[in-house]
């Protein structure tokens, strides 16, 4: 199981959780699940920080190299931490079936939190429902999220630049009615010269 | 207030001074110093020189492998009426040797009617404030003594005397096994024991001391007599008069001297080697002879050290050899050195004790809960907030 994080708090919208090691938290957009058991949630990661363990406690500049550090002070990496908030998407009950929009209840704190199989986020992006869940979260970098989770999603797809293309229509239409957002969206899933000449 | 700490700290300056002409006195006396203190019969404590008295140069030491321990509790609170104690253990292992760090904190939870209602002193008394700090000190020195291995240096918060828990140590010796005394001396005497076994070095850190047992052995210094006895001073009884040197005219905040021994008074042993030593030096080696340390099984040695930013006491057991000495300053100006003026190792284990407002919530929340808690009516009222 690769798990990258257990989760500290959790809301039917989004989950937090803790890496179980400082500076080892998943990809910003990349898709994440975790299960109680019965019902598995999953989310697209929307914010990773490095973190002192203890709020009422700053880092401060050392002024030395981490190897440095490692060496004369190796409590330091004891008292950070890294965090990450992924935003729900979509859940699936225990018989399997795929539901493209928020659980019912969220998911439970102590739950681990693992990267979500190739096969999984297929399914899971095939229909791009998750594009306007993620576009009502309200969050300031929404821009940024949607671009990260449909690159992320594309690199799994049978043929990435026809998911991208899909992926930037959907943009464009759900988006009509904000020009800059979806033009801001679209540039940021744009295929490159040198991704155009791979394939 | 400025001002009158101002006025305090130029009266002092000349009692700083009387004290440094008494330490250069004593450091030529040499051998009879010793003789002198050792037969001194004074009403305050005085501090045997083990080295020559001059300022030692220290090396700092980068390689070894560091234990700190250090508690907070939360103690038994008469308007929640919650009957039991907590004791939050912080230990901190750090190897500079391997570049890892351990952080742990271990609560405990006492709640049994003997421990919430221990004998103290031959009799049964509620466990208050000073019951669950030697309770804490107790637990302080068992996650120490459990960790320690060969080499390692092993650091404890505070002073190493426990003067507040029994100043007299002879009443211990009829005490029973389970008195809270009796346990906690016998805590410290079997950590001690251990690190002496396993080949662990042990040193105990006092920032800031407010202690003065060197300046009392420039007391003794000043005295006139020969040999020193308090108990037939001669300016007390009015045999002879002492006339105050180095006073200045019309200071008021502290009392002129009577006697010679008046002198050094109010000095410091901080303000004295704060004086006397460089940033990076130690002072000579020291005995304590604290009442209380006759019931250890071993003396309790010190020195002072300028950190840089202050001048700390670091107390060790008398076993402590002079090159383990020298390894064991060298760690804990290294360890002022890594943490910005306070050994990093007992910050840390600071921080992994303390017990801080939320937790203190929690606790009483959880026993309230568990209807081990029902608060005064005082309480209540405070809580319910209503206008």
């Amino acid at each position: 199981m690769n798990r990258l994080g257990e989760i500290v708090e959790a809301s039917t919208t989004r989950l937090r959780a803790v890496a179980p090691q400082t500076f080892e938290g998943p990809a910003f957009g990349s898709f994440v699940k975790t299960s109680d058991g019965s019902r598995t949630t999953y989310g697209v990661v929307a914010h990773v920080e490095h973190v002192s363990i203890d709020p009422s406690r700053r880092a401060i500049p050392l002024g030395r190299t981490w190897e440095e550090l490692r060496r004369e002070q190796p409590q330091v990496l004891e008292l950070l931490t890294t965090e990450f908030e992924a935003c729900c998407v979509a859940f699936a009950e225990q018989d399997g079936a795929l539901c493209a929009y928020l659980p019912p209840v969220p998911p439970r704190v102590h739950d681990f939190v693992e990267a979500c199989t190739p096969a999984e986020i297929v399914d899971l992006t095939e229909d791009l429902s998750f594009i306007r869940t993620l576009g009502a979260t309200g969050i300031p970098i929404v821009t940024e999220l949607i671009a990260a989770a449909i690159r992320s999603a594309a690199g799994h797809h049978h043929d990435q630049r026809v998911y991208l293309v899909r992926a930037g229509r959907e943009v464009a239409d759900l988006f009509r009615q904000d020009y800059e957002l979806a033009s801001s969206i679209i540039r940021r899933i744009r295929v490159s010269d040198g991704q155009k000449a791979r394939r | 207030m400025g001002v009158g700490l101002a006025a305090l700290s130029q009266e002092t300056a000349p009692r700083l001074a009387q004290a440094l002409v008494a330490w250069e006195r004593a450091a030529l006396l040499g051998p009879e110093l010793r003789d002198r203190v050792n037969a001194a019969k004074t009403s305050w404590l005085v501090a045997e020189p083990l080295e020559e008295l001059h300022a030692y140069d220290c090396t700092p030491v980068g390689v070894y492998r560091v234990l700190a321990s250090d508690g907070s509790q939360i103690l038994p609170d008469r308007h929640d009426h919650i009957p039991c104690f907590l004791v939050n253990v912080g230990l901190v292992d750090i190897s500079y040797i391997e570049g890892t760090a351990r952080l742990t904190s271990t609560p405990s939870v006492s709640w049994s009617p003997d421990e919430v209602y221990p004998f103290v002193g031959g009799s049964r008394q509620e466990a208050d404030g000073r019951v669950v700090g030697a309770r804490r000190f107790a637990a302080e020195c068992d996650a120490l003594k459990d960790a320690i291995a060969e080499h390692t240096v092993a650091l404890m918060d505070g002073t190493l005397l426990l003067w507040w828990l029994e100043p007299e140590p002879d009443r211990l010796r009829g005490l029973h096994p389970d008195d809270v005394k009796t346990q906690t001396f016998a805590a410290l005497n079997d950590f001690l024991g251990e690190a002496l076994t396993v080949g662990a070095l042990v040193g105990s850190y006092l920032s800031s001391p407010r202690t003065n047992d060197v300046v009392s052995m420039l007391k003794v210094v000043l005295c006139t007599e020969d040999p020193v006895d308090c108990d037939r001073c001669p300016y007390d009884s009015g045999a002879k008069a002492w006339h105050a040197q180095l006073e200045i005219a019309g200071a008021s905040l502290l009392p002129v001297p009577s006697k010679p021994c008046e002198e050094a008074h109010p000095v410091t042993d901080a303000s004295l080697f704060r004086s006397l030593l460089a940033p990076g030096q130690r002072s000579a080696r020291f005995r304590s002879h604290a009442k209380v340390a006759r019931a250890y099984d071993v003396p309790i040695d010190f020195v002072y050290l300028h950190v840089g930013g202050e001048i700390s006491r670091l107390e060790f057991p008398a076993w402590t050899t002079p090159s383990a000495l020298e390894r064991l300053v060298g760690a804990v100006f290294d360890q002022c050195n890594k943490g910005l003026g306070y050994p990093v190792a007992l910050a840390e284990a600071h921080e992994q004790a303390v017990v801080r407002a939320a937790d203190r919530r929690s606790f009483i929340e959880l026993a309230r809960r568990n209807g081990v808690s029902r608060p005064s009516a005082k309480l209540a009222r405070k809580r319910q907030g209503v206008l």
